[in-house]
């Protein structure tokens, strides 16, 4: 009985582990950073630098939660970033030099957005462009489209009501917070529980199977791309909410960081796998790093570095868990 | 085919321009075309353009570099992979040469060598890392992208390293008779590569590997070592560009070379290659580094925007892409 109650306790760590160690090991490195840097960094442990780190993370969280759809469905977006990009320079020029109202600016980054994932959508299932070079080709049109329209201007001067999501507090906590709290909730919501979410895992898990029975994979696939893009779109007016300003330069490279945290949180770029709490957790472990380097001034350019080592240590350990559970 | 109402001449004609089209498409000649026609659209719409001067000199010493690199990524793409770290490759190897023969008073052939050391083993990693480990190329290799240009960041800062000395300048801007060193050195790495390609193991196992990796390991060909070896070739070729570049240039800087990956790619796939493996079109590789200078070159003379210039390549880029998957969908039948 004793034996049998042991193993059962193991078994049900095991099954925990199983379905947790990810976030388990993620938030066990976080707290680690963080405790690791206060010792060098005397300003990490504040209040204020959390709340910093909070909204550091906000927008480039947003964007990974979409992001996370198309690495479960076995995809990939390059071209995260470069939306930003589009969506934060049209919308600013518009609201400021053309007197577009700032109600219909609070719309237009995520309608650019649904429109780039509509285009992704349609290049990789009705052209069957592989994503990586439909995505890469989206992100070199959309970073030239945005240097054509706005050239090499910071664009400054935007109404607060644009600035609102990305700038204000509701009492100590940015409102940008909420709104990531929201659509992290929103996606994990989705994921777990709507048909729109378990067909997700199904397409990345197997493709031909999902068709087979009966899923309009090219449409869901589609779909997919217009959340990423659409959510791009969110996190483009957050960032330029807390900028206060725009440039051809705001989203360059964010699509590196989106794809990796989405790794690091546990998704396979195999397809199949990938959590909403895990790319959370990911983004929070990566802003910390960030500011703990940044407040023990280590040179800002390892960053760089680590960021890619990272995600090669993620993707590795990855693909070396699932040959051990092939063989 | 679907249009069965049209008279039958043109059809014929419909017919045998297709066959024209899908013979050069198979020998991968369809770049030639396109680099004529560019060419004579580029002399149309600038003056300057269909000069011997800005031909050789510029056209084509320009092209050289993206022609080095893509005739490595051409190996690598035959054997179905993929490597995006080739530019911040450059600008890592690139970027110490310089800093070793200003600051360190090394000579220019130990700071070339070293140079190509490093672009070693950063290939050599790649390919552990796709062939042993099993992590998809394409993120191996952007994660090396970040690590590579990190490290180059932290060794050289942003400032351009200068002072070369001129034996190195002269890998990028001097001249054999007419023809610039660059235009040689890309020559010589076609043929070796074409060479190795058509008649060693190294060459026909990549496109054996590209076409049925599963088949070709069943056949007793040792697939993650000869993986490993294109990447690291490709490392090298990407270093060696690097010094041409550098050369050219007459300075190594950390942020050089950035989005170099992608303008390789895409003279490699408008080349003819597919991205599924299994074939190799050195020339159209040539080919279509050369179409990106000659536009790059003729609609800088007429001083079209670098940003329209990038957006052109991309669409001719994807273009192909999709002209290749539906290609191979018409053929497979299926998806």
């Amino acid at each position: 009985m004793g034996i049998i109650r042991g193993q059962r306790s193991t078994t049900r760590l095991a099954s925990l582990w199983r379905a947790y160690g990810t976030e388990l090991v993620l938030l066990g490195a976080i707290g680690g950073v963080l405790i690791l840097f206060s010792r060098f960094a005397p300003g990490m442990l504040t209040s204020n630098n959390l709340v910093t780190i909070l909204r550091q993370m906000s927008f480039i969280a947003i964007a990974a939660l979409g992001t996370t759809f198309i690495i479960i469905s076995g995809r990939i977006d390059l071209s995260i970033g470069s939306t930003i990009t589009v969506a934060s320079t049209t919308m600013a020029l518009l609201v400021t030099r053309h007197g577009v109202p700032s109600g219909v600016a609070l719309v237009l980054p995520l309608l650019i957005g649904m429109t780039v994932g509509m285009a992704n959508g349609f290049l990789t299932t009705k052209a069957r462009v592989t994503p990586v070079i439909a995505t890469l080709g989206m992100l070199v049109a959309l970073d030239g489209a945005a240097k054509l329209i706005v050239g090499g201007e910071t664009i400054n001067g935007l109404p607060k009501v644009v600035t609102y999501l990305g700038s204000s507090k509701l009492g100590p906590v940015p409102v940008s917070v909420f709104v990531m709290l929201l659509v992290w909730f929103g996606v994990e919501f989705t994921l777990r529980k709507t048909s729109f979410g378990r067909y997700c895992y199904h397409i990345g898990s197997n493709e031909q199977a999902a068709l087979l029975n009966g899923i309009a994979v090219d449409r869901y696939v589609t779909w997919f791309f217009m959340v990423a893009g659409a959510l791009s779109g969110l996190a483009a007016l957050i960032l330029v909410g807390r900028l206060r300003s725009a440039n051809v330069n705001i989203g360059v490279g964010l699509e590196l960081q989106a794809i990796a945290v989405v790794v690091i949180g546990g998704g396979s770029l195999f397809g199949g796998k990938g959590t909403a709490t895990g790319t959370v957790l990911a983004v929070a472990l990566m802003a910390v790093i960030n500011s703990g380097m940044r407040l023990s001034s280590i040179n800002v350019y390892w960053q760089t570095a680590v960021t890619g080592a990272l995600i090669v240590v993620a993707v590795s350990i990855d693909a070396m868990r699932r040959r051990r559970d092939r063989s | 085919m679907i249009s069965g109402r049209s008279p039958k001449g043109d059809k014929r004609a419909n017919q045998r321009a297709g066959a024209l089209l899908q013979s050069l498409v198979r020998r991968g000649q369809l770049i030639w075309l396109m680099v004529a026609v560019a060419v004579v659209a580029m002399s149309l719409i600038s003056p300057h353009f269909l000069t011997v001067e800005n031909l050789f000199t510029n056209v084509l010493r320009q092209s050289a570099v993206i022609g080095i690199v893509s005739v490595g990524m051409t190996l690598v793409i035959a054997t179905r992979g993929f490597d995006l770290s080739v530019g911040s490759n450059i600008a890592l190897s690139s970027s110490i040469m310089a800093l070793l023969l200003t600051e360190s008073g090394a000579t220019v052939l130990e700071g070339v060598l070293v140079a190509l050391a490093i672009g070693a083993a950063i290939g050599l990693t790649n390919g552990v890392l796709v062939a042993k480990v099993r992590v998809p190329p394409f993120i191996a290799t952007l994660g090396m992208l970040s690590i590579a240009r990190g490290f180059a960041l932290v060794f050289a800062g942003t400032t351009p390293v200068d002072l070369l000395p001129q034996s190195l300048l002269d890998l990028g801007r001097g001249k054999v008779g007419f023809l610039p060193i660059p235009v040689l050195l890309l020559a010589g790495t076609w043929l070796v590569a074409a060479y190795l390609l058509k008649h060693t193991r190294f060459g026909r196992y990549a496109l054996a590997i590209g076409s049925n990796e599963e088949g070709a390991r069943l056949s007793g060909i040792k697939v993650d070592s000869y993986k490993i070896a294109h990447y690291l070739v490709l490392g090298v070729l990407a270093a060696a560009a690097g010094v041409v570049l550098t050369g050219r240039l007459g300075a190594a800087q950390a942020t050089m070379a950035v989005g170099l990956e992608f303008q390789a790619i895409a003279a490699v796939v408008v080349g003819g290659t597919s991205l599924f493996g299994g074939e190799a079109k050195l020339g159209g590789s040539v080919g279509g580094a050369i179409l990106v200078g000659v536009l790059r070159n003729g609609l800088l003379l007429r001083s079209v925007d670098t940003n329209w210039i990038n957006i052109i390549i991309g669409v001719a880029m994807v273009a192909s892409v999709a002209f290749d998957g539906l290609r191979r969908f018409r053929r497979k039948g299926l998806s």
